[in-house]
């Protein structure tokens, strides 16, 4: 008994040890999830830094106001004393004092008031900032702890609540990868429908980035450079090509357009920078200034020139280009706003066809609760690895339970014991895959392990 | 895990009475400050001589000056930023940088586009399904989506209590099956006879539900003859179930349980798998997920990803409601069983793989011994089995 209790009590530690275990890397998967508004929330703090700057801005403007406000009653006192005439004052700015005092005579209380008028609306101004910053943060504060909520409430995360526990988060994946996908219709319905999906996914984030690429989609790169300038320093900082092949691309589609001497002078203007940076890609982008006419030219004359444009200039004007300046700009965008740069459902599923991937699941035998017979996905699983297992698992085809004993009937199918007494009837059994009848004593037993 | 969530959320409700408090403040002394400002600014026109309106000027300096402004706001403003980096901290303390973040797949978009169309069509969301279609361009079978629309008729029905249109479509399902073959489900059935039996007890009284359960559970009686005089029992109680030992069958969950066991039912009849693909195929991935990443982490860059190799480099377990087929590894071999190399029955009784068996005959012309038992052979007695 005491052997027994000790196992026991080992078994369950392990149990739970391995239960921690697989719970504490669950953050590999969601990590990205929290990160998102916290990030934004640290920017929008930001905000309030320039905030505090301006008080000061304003107190210092005072403080001049004041400062000259008592020179000048200084300066007047002591033109009361003394005889009219140039005074210099203590700071020695005579022309200032005599415009000072010439003012003074003429009254000059309006300047005051207008002076005042400019502050106030200074600190108008502020106040509105302090409002929308406050609201942004507030926003942000919120979808931070409707997150984290969103998590506890998952609950414990493991391989028996394994489709529960996904259930509740399958909702959000999805509307995350519509969104990703520019389905922006669908996701908008998705949210309305569920009040608590709201702070869960970020609708406004990708609508931004939507807008930009849909600009770059009718290859017009106006909106991707605005991005590019608002956020400049933080792209230099992840050493972003973006703005580069932007302007390369603009660059190149004027040189398409056949208008050499503007090409030129946009190099000129905007790729000078980056010839240190980018040599080898800048240097056949210009060479593809004097092939760009071979390209167009209708034979094989001037002794192939045309064939060796095409080959080695050609594809810098192909369609497939603005298709990857997309690319660029998303994963850009992404890494900008923490965002992870593929969607959680799709890096979720890969991983999980993969671990269900069997030899079995492509044969004639496939089960229908198994994912990968669905046409799709069986294509979608087509390219990735087996899952690997090195110990034997038996499943009764029948119970759908481990096999405890198992029995092979003559024409090779295999059940467990508990099977075959379920399936006996007056004294014959019935395979259930074949049909075939058998006689209860031509049952063997099988010794898989 | 569970703690480090409950620390970040008290992190984030400092961090909201923090910006709260900051906000106000700052509202408040920039209030102050326009205030003071307008006063002077109202004084300033009444007064006449420009002497007067210089000691005003400088009387508001000095006010503001007292108040302190920009230092009061800055500590509030320092105390909220402390705040915010708190929580930073404990962010990445418990959640860190993962490689994953990083990380982009292949798959074909089209595809997964048809999968979750049909996942929406399936988790009882027609309308968000067609909104999809439409603007993603897939299309899903028309029948099929009929069918998960009835089927959802009959859950809505089954969610506010009505059990008619479940029993009304088991009773269609019996009727279709009785000239094939094809196992009744009894307990789901049954499920519903004594759920139904339980509400006209509480609802109408004990001689119509002993009426309802006299036509419906008999047929029972053999393999539910425990649940049937639990229930028989319910009928001393039928004036306060809620306090007697059976309170327990009125719970929700009872409800909630059997809209999830039709929904199953129905899906298995339609052909479909009993759980939404999308939702079984990304559990399973979210479980591997972890392992993947430890591996790639200690392998390091010099491995390549796991998604070029043929098999996957970590063996991972997903437990029972992930295991569709059996899994044969052969004891000689390690391999897994395929349609290619299948399992062989030794007349021993032992199994092997189809190779590893090719491979112990080609050793020796006489017949072979068993690797478990030593007992002889013959390549021709060996049978092809299937688990």
């Amino acid at each position: 008994v005491v052997v027994a209790g000790r196992k026991e009590g080992s078994e369950a530690e392990r149990r739970r040890r391995g239960g921690e275990q697989v719970e504490s890397r669950m953050e590999v998967v969601e990590a990205p999830f929290v990160r998102v508004p916290f990030e934004a929330l640290k920017r929008a703090a930001k905000e309030r830094k320039y905030i505090i700057e301006e008080v000061e801005g304003v107190m210092g403007k005072l403080k001049k106001h004041a400062s000259s406000a008592e020179a000048r009653r200084a300066k007047e006192g002591e033109a009361t004393t003394k005889d009219g005439g140039e005074a210099m004052d203590v700071d020695g700015s005579p022309a200032a004092a005599a415009t000072a005092s010439a003012e003074g005579s003429r009254g000059s209380g309006g300047e005051w008031e207008s002076e005042l008028d400019d502050l106030l609306g200074t600190l108008g101004g502020l106040k509105r900032k302090l409002g929308a910053s406050t609201q942004s943060e507030g926003v942000q504060i919120g979808r931070c702890k409707a997150r984290v909520e969103h998590l506890l409430s998952l609950g414990a995360y493991g391989s028996e609540r394994a489709l529960g526990w996904n259930k509740k988060r399958v909702k959000r994946l999805v509307v995350d990868y519509l969104l990703r996908q520019g389905y922006h219709r669908t996701a908008l319905q998705a949210v309305e429908g569920d009040a608590a999906l709201g702070p869960l996914v970020e609708t406004e984030v990708f609508r931004g980035c939507q807008e930009i690429v849909d600009s770059l989609r009718s290859r017009s790169v106006g909106p991707a450079l605005k991005f590019c300038r608002a956020n400049a320093s933080r792209l230099k900082r992840i050493k972003s090509k973006l703005e580069f092949k932007l302007r390369l691309r603009e660059f190149l589609t004027l040189v398409q357009a056949g208008s050499m001497g503007e090409a030129v002078r946009y190099a000129q203007k905007h790729l000078g920078r980056w010839a240190s940076v980018h040599q080898k890609e800048l240097q056949a982008a210009m060479a593809s200034l004097v092939y760009r006419p071979y390209l167009d030219s209708g034979g094989e004359g001037e002794g192939g020139r045309k064939g060796a444009a095409q080959e080695r200039y050609g594809h810098l004007f192909a369609a497939a280009q603005w298709e990857e300046l997309e690319k660029i700009f998303k994963r850009d965008f992404f890494a900008l706003n923490c965002l992870a740069a593929d969607a959680e459902l799709a890096l979720d599923l890969e991983a999980g066809l993969s671990a269900l991937k069997t030899p079995m699941s492509s044969s004639a035998q496939r089960s229908k609760e198994d994912p990968l017979s669905v046409e799709a996905l069986g294509k979608l699983a087509a390219t990735l690895p087996f899952a690997k297992h090195s110990k034997s698992k038996l499943v009764c085809w029948h119970t759908r339970e481990v096999m405890a004993e198992p029995r092979v009937l003559p024409n090779g199918m295999v059940y467990s014991a508990a099977a075959c007494e379920l399936l006996a009837k007056e004294g014959k059994i019935q395979c259930p895959r074949t049909g075939d009848v058998f006689e209860l004593g031509e049952l063997k037993k099988l010794f898989p392990v | 895990m569970n703690d480090a969530l409950f620390s970040a959320i008290n992190d984030i409700e400092r961090v909201a009475k923090k910006q709260r408090t900051c906000s106000e403040k700052t509202m408040k002394y920039l209030t102050q400050m326009e205030d003071e400002i307008k006063a002077t600014r109202g004084k300033l026109a009444a007064c006449a001589t420009v002497a007067e309106k210089d000691e005003l000027m400088k009387a508001l300096h000095e006010k503001l000056v007292k108040l302190e402004l920009p230092g009061q706001i800055a500590s509030a403003q320092k105390d909220f930023y402390g705040s915010v980096s708190r929580l930073g901290k404990s962010v990445d303390k418990h959640f860190g940088t993962s490689s994953f973040a990083s990380r982009e797949t292949n798959l074909d978009a089209k595809l997964l586009d048809e999968v979750i169309a049909n996942h929406l069509f399936r988790e009882g969301q027609p309308d968000l399904g067609r909104t999809f279609c439409e603007e993603a361009g897939v299309s899903v079978s028309e029948e099929l989506k009929q069918s998960f629309l009835d089927m959802h008729l009959v859950v809505r029905e089954l969610q506010s209590h009505n059990l008619m249109p479940a029993l009304e479509w088991v009773k269609k399902q019996e009727k279709a099956r009785q000239g094939g073959a094809g196992a009744r489900n009894s307990s789901l059935e049954f499920k519903l006879h004594s759920m139904q039996f339980i509400k006209l007890l509480t609802s109408e009284g004990c001689k119509p539900a002993l009426a309802y359960a006299r036509q419906n559970l008999s047929a029972f009686a053999g393999s539910h003859m425990l649940e049937i005089r639990q229930l028989m029992g319910c009928l001393l109680y039928h004036n306060n179930i809620s306090r007697s030992p059976y309170k327990e069958l009125l719970s929700e969950t009872h409800w909630e349980g059997i809209q999830q066991d039709f929904m199953r039912e129905c899906c298995n009849v339609m052909g479909q798998a009993c759980e939404s693909p999308l939702l079984v195929a990304s559990a399973a991935g979210a479980l591997a997920i972890p392992t993947l990443a430890k591996f790639a982490m200690v392998m390091g860059k010099k491995q390549a990803d796991w998604t070029q190799m043929d098999h996957l480099p970590v063996e991972i377990e997903l437990g029972h409601a992930f295991t569709f087929y059996s899994i044969f590894a052969c004891p000689i071999s390690r391999d897994q069983a395929s349609p290619d190399d299948p399992p062989m029955m030794l007349p021993c009784g032992h199994v092997l793989s189809k190779q590893s068996l090719t491979k112990l005959n080609k050793s020796n012309t006489k017949p072979f011994k068993c690797p478990y038992c030593p007992s002889e052979q013959k390549f021709g007695d060996c049978k092809l089995i299937m688990f």
